[in-house]
This record gives structure tokens, C-alpha cells and sequence, in this order.
């Protein structure tokens, strides 16, 4: 009998070498991130930029993907702001609270 | 089924960075563990995991319409009924869920059994999926598994075929507390996933979603939330403080709100009442019933909402034998019959075998010191040998 995962193990890294998260990360989000670190003079790239795709830097307003939103963790209060110039204002924060009740903030299993 | 003690790759490190793998290690202790790998045979994987898991899935489908309609289930799960309807409703109208874990004790010998299923949020994904794969294809280059080693794993490809149905084309915000570095790698690689499936992604934490005045989720742009990936688990979104929104919210989530049911421990003990003896589950009561007394001063103690091996002991002969702490057990405990964690090498080994777009696509094999798998629980590769 054939073993299934030989072929899809051929799929599987074609799809990988033509974009995956290993492709993705380190060559699309690195790449921004040195040309943005490049755009900036005065900006001092303090860690490397492969490390900082992970931990959510970059706004966005060079026109890159913003990858997180830079947020911080909620203690469970709400805020009302209007994050788009003219659109109704909506609450934030109502979502994440119970995670800081959490030691170790952990949602897998 | 056997553990192969193995060279390791002494680049392992290098080319788990270099693909994004950043969680491959706790403090100083290797979190992914290459210095052995588990051997299984083809039918081992095709008649021992692949097929239960299947069935177990069908299984847990005829549990959640089940208790969908029926309150006393409900209530004993500690859904608050707030959200009955709205768990109801996801569940008539077909709410496509994208994957799960179920984790069996298994040994090679006699049925897989299985001890919980990861119903809601489960984690190990990218190694399982991605990176025990490159393991796998460089330690046939280097000699260190058999040139026609394989590997139960199509798990990668399901997931994109689960975005795919799910929602090609559309808008997909994935959401979780991005603070932890696993949950946001677990984020990172999933959005991977739904972009290849071709779908136009946000990310964002679960802080920053919006609420508007009309009762929808916005993102930090105020655009509207539809489709949502969440990284966090239903029961702590329903005690949040935009909880009670869930059920009025336009927005489809994956996983789907009937997955509230599944993700819950209390699904031992009713598979048990509705599949006595399958050959696949353990014996599991609630905590309360009377009937937990046929297992008599031995058992798994577990809450019936926890992660990672929290709150959950093992108790023989009326004396706890070992215990893993943490803030769960408020809404109650089930209990279910030991069975002993196969022994390898001095570790203790379970495995966890995954479902994706309702199909059985691959394994990942955890071990640990101690007989409660907990979230620094070593992963190994495995591998496909005869």
C-alpha cells in the first residue's frame, strides 16, 4: 500500500517553499521591515527586524501589513474611542479580561 | 509503536528560527525534542488512531445534538443558559468547525483510549503540522530514520482546505492574546493557513475588538468583524465583559459556538453514559454522581474547564498521587477511570491525534517526566516505519 503522507508530504512542501509561514515570516515581514528600518534615518532599529515581526511592530503607516494591533491586555474595564475619523465610537477592552485572571494567560490546550 | 533514541540535528535551533518556530524551547529546557522519535507501524496509525479518531468525531456530533436541545446537559456542562439558544442556533445552522486534538493513551498494544479532547483551542499545531514534517524529510537526508520513513501528517494541507470551505475569498480576523509567544505563533501560522486558502486577513488581540452601539464586533478600524478566528476559549469569551454581546453579534466564529460543548471535560462522562464500553473511551463520571463510585480510590480528578493539565490529579487509593496546580474546578469536577500513561525510556508518552476539515490528518507524541501531560510537556517527532 502507498503511504498517504509521501505524496502529501510533496504537496505539502511545495505549497511551504512557495509561501509559507517559514516563507512568509522571515522573508516578506523581514524585508518590510529592513526597508522600513532603511526609510527612516533617525530610527534606530534596536533588535533585529525578524524579531520584531514577532512582537508586533510596525504600524502600518508606511503602508506595510500591520501585523498586530500593538494592544495591551485587558484588566476587564472597557474604552470608548473612535479609532476612524467620523465613525460611531465603539467600546474596547470587553474581550481578553478573563485571560489576565489566568497565571499564565495560556488559551491553548 | 517505539521510541528510537537519535542523533539530533546540532542546527535543530537554527532551522526552527528560520521558520518561525520560536517557542521550540522553555527557559533552557527544549520544549520540541529531537534526541528520539516514536515509531509506529501503518496500521498502528491506520487502525489504532486514524480510524477512532473519526469515530469519536461522529461521536461527539451526536453528543452536541444531543445536548443542544437538552438543559439538563447544558447545566451540567456550567454553560450559563444565556447562551443556550445561541449555541443551538450555531449548531442547526451548520457552523463549520476547522480542527481539534483528541489526546488518547495508546502503547501499540489494544485500543487507543481516549483521556480529553481538545475541542475549542488546540495548540502544538505548527510543530505538529509543519515542523515535526521537515524533521521528518531532513532525517531521511541525514541517515537518521529508514529512507522510506513516513510520516501521519496531511495536517497542513487540511487546514487550508478547512479555510478554504469555510470562508475563500472573504475577510478573516484571527484574534487571541497575542502577548504569549505559543498562542501568537499559533496565531501566525493559522493565518498562513487561511491566507494560501485565499482568504484577506486582520489580526488583532483580543483586547482590541470593538463593540459598537448596535451590539457588532469591530476591529481597530471599526470595520466590521464577520468571520473570526479565536485563539481563546469559549468560556472565558462568555465571563468577559462583552460576553453577553456574543449571541446578538452578526460575526461567525471558528471555532463555532457548539464547540463550547465539546471543549468541556463533562464530555467524558456523558460519551460514557451514551457509548458504554466503546472500546475507545475510559470509564468517566461526574464528580457528584454516585456512580463515580464504581471507580472506586483511583482516578483522574479533572475540572470540567481546563488547559494544559491544570487542576487535573491523579489520585490513587484515596491519596492524591500527583497534581499539576492552577486556577480551574470552580464549576465542578468529573472523574475518570486511570489508565496509566505508557512508560518509554522513563517518560511518560501521549499522543495527540488531529482532525481537520472533518477528516483524521496527523499525530503529534508528548512526553514528560510526570504522568500529567502539562504545557511544558516535551513534543517528539514520529515516524512511520513498517
Amino acid at each position: 500500500m502507498m503511504k498517504r503522507s509521501a505524496q502529501i508530504g510533496l504537496l505539502v512542501m511545495g505549497t511551504l517553499a512557495a509561501t509559507s509561514a517559514a516563507g512568509y515570516f522571515s522573508h516578506n515581514h523581514d524585508q518590510a521591515c529592513q526597508t522600513q528600518a532603511a526609510n527612516n534615518p533617525q530610527g534606530q532599529p534596536p533588535q533585529d527586524c525578524r524579531r520584531s515581526v514577532w512582537h508586533g511592530s510596525g504600524s502600518g503607516s508606511s503602508g506595510y501589513h500591520s501585523f498586530y494591533s500593538g494592544s495591551s491586555s485587558s484588566s476587564g474595564s472597557t474604552t470608548t474611542s473612535s479609532q476612524s475619523g467620523g465613525s460611531a465610537p465603539a467600546q474596547r477592552g470587553g474581550f481578553g479580561g478573563f485571560a489576565s485572571h489566568i497565571a499564565h494567560a495560556f488559551s491553548g490546550s | 509503536m517505539q521510541r528510537i533514541a537519535c542523533a539530533e540535528r546540532s542546527d535543530w535551533r537554527e532551522l526552527a528560527d528560520k521558520v518561525g518556530f520560536v517557542f521550540h524551547s522553555n527557559d533552557d529546557a527544549p520544549y520540541w525534542d529531537e534526541s528520539a522519535y516514536y515509531a509506529f507501524t501503518l496500521e498502528e496509525i491506520e487502525r489504532d488512531l486514524e480510524a477512532p479518531t473519526g469515530e469519536l468525531d461522529g461521536m461527539c456530533r451526536e453528543l452536541v445534538a444531543r445536548a443542544v436541545g437538552d438543559e439538563k446537559i447544558l447545566r451540567r456542562l456550567a454553560i450559563p443558559e444565556a447562551y443556550w439558544n445561541w449555541l443551538a442556533a450555531s449548531w442547526k445552522r451548520g457552523d463549520a468547525s476547522l480542527y481539534g486534538r483528541f489526546d488518547f493513551r495508546y502503547d501499540g498494544n489494544g485500543p487507543a483510549k481516549l483521556l480529553e479532547y481538545n475541542a475549542d483551542t488546540p495548540t502544538a499545531v505548527f510543530e505538529t503540522a509543519v515542523f515535526q514534517w521537515l524533521w521528518l524529510e531532513d532525517a531521511i537526508k541525514r541517515l537518521i530514520v529508514p529512507k522510506k520513513a513516513d510520516q501521519y501528517n496531511s495536517l497542513h494541507e487540511s487546514l487550508i482546505e478547512g479555510w478554504r470551505t469555510i470562508g475563500a475569498g472573504r475577510r478573516l480576523h484571527l484574534a487571541g492574546t497575542i502577548d504569549n509567544p505559543e498562542d501568537r505563533g499559533t496565531l501566525a501560522y493559522l493565518e498562513d493557513c487561511a491566507r494560501q486558502a485565499g482568504l484577506e486577513i486582520r489580526v488583532l488581540a483580543m483586547a482590541d475588538i470593538g463593540r459598537t452601539r448596535e451590539g457588532r464586533f469591530v476591529d481597530l478600524e471599526n470595520a466590521p468583524i464577520e468571520l473570526m478566528f479565536k485563539l481563546y476559549p469559549w468560556e472565558w469569551m462568555m465571563r468577559d465583559a462583552f460576553g453577553a454581546s456574543l449571541p446578538g453579534a452578526p460575526t461567525q466564529f471558528v471555532e463555532p459556538p457548539w464547540k463550547a460543548v465539546l471543549a468541556n471535560k463533562g464530555i467524558l462522562p456523558l460519551l460514557w453514559e451514551m457509548f458504554p464500553r466503546h472500546p475507545n473511551l475510559l470509564p468517566a463520571y461526574f464528580d457528584d454522581d454516585p456512580a463515580a463510585a464504581t471507580l472506586g480510590g483511583s482516578y483522574v480528578k479533572k475540572p470540567l474547564y481546563s488547559r494544559e493539565g491544570a487542576n487535573v490529579e491523579l489520585i490513587v487509593s484515596g491519596e492524591t498521587l500527583d497534581a499539576d496546580s492552577g486556577p480551574y474546578g470552580a464549576e465542578g469536577y468529573v472523574r475518570q477511570a486511570i489508565a496509566p500513561l505508557p512508560q518509554f525510556a522513563g517518560n511518560y508518552a501521549v499522543l495527540g491525534s488531529w482532525i481537520a476539515a472533518g477528516k483524521p490528518c496527523g499525530l503529534s507524541v508528548r512526553e514528560d517526566a510526570s504522568p500529567i501531560t502539562k504545557n511544558t510537556s516535551r513534543f517528539l517527532p514520529h515516524a512511520i516505519v513498517g
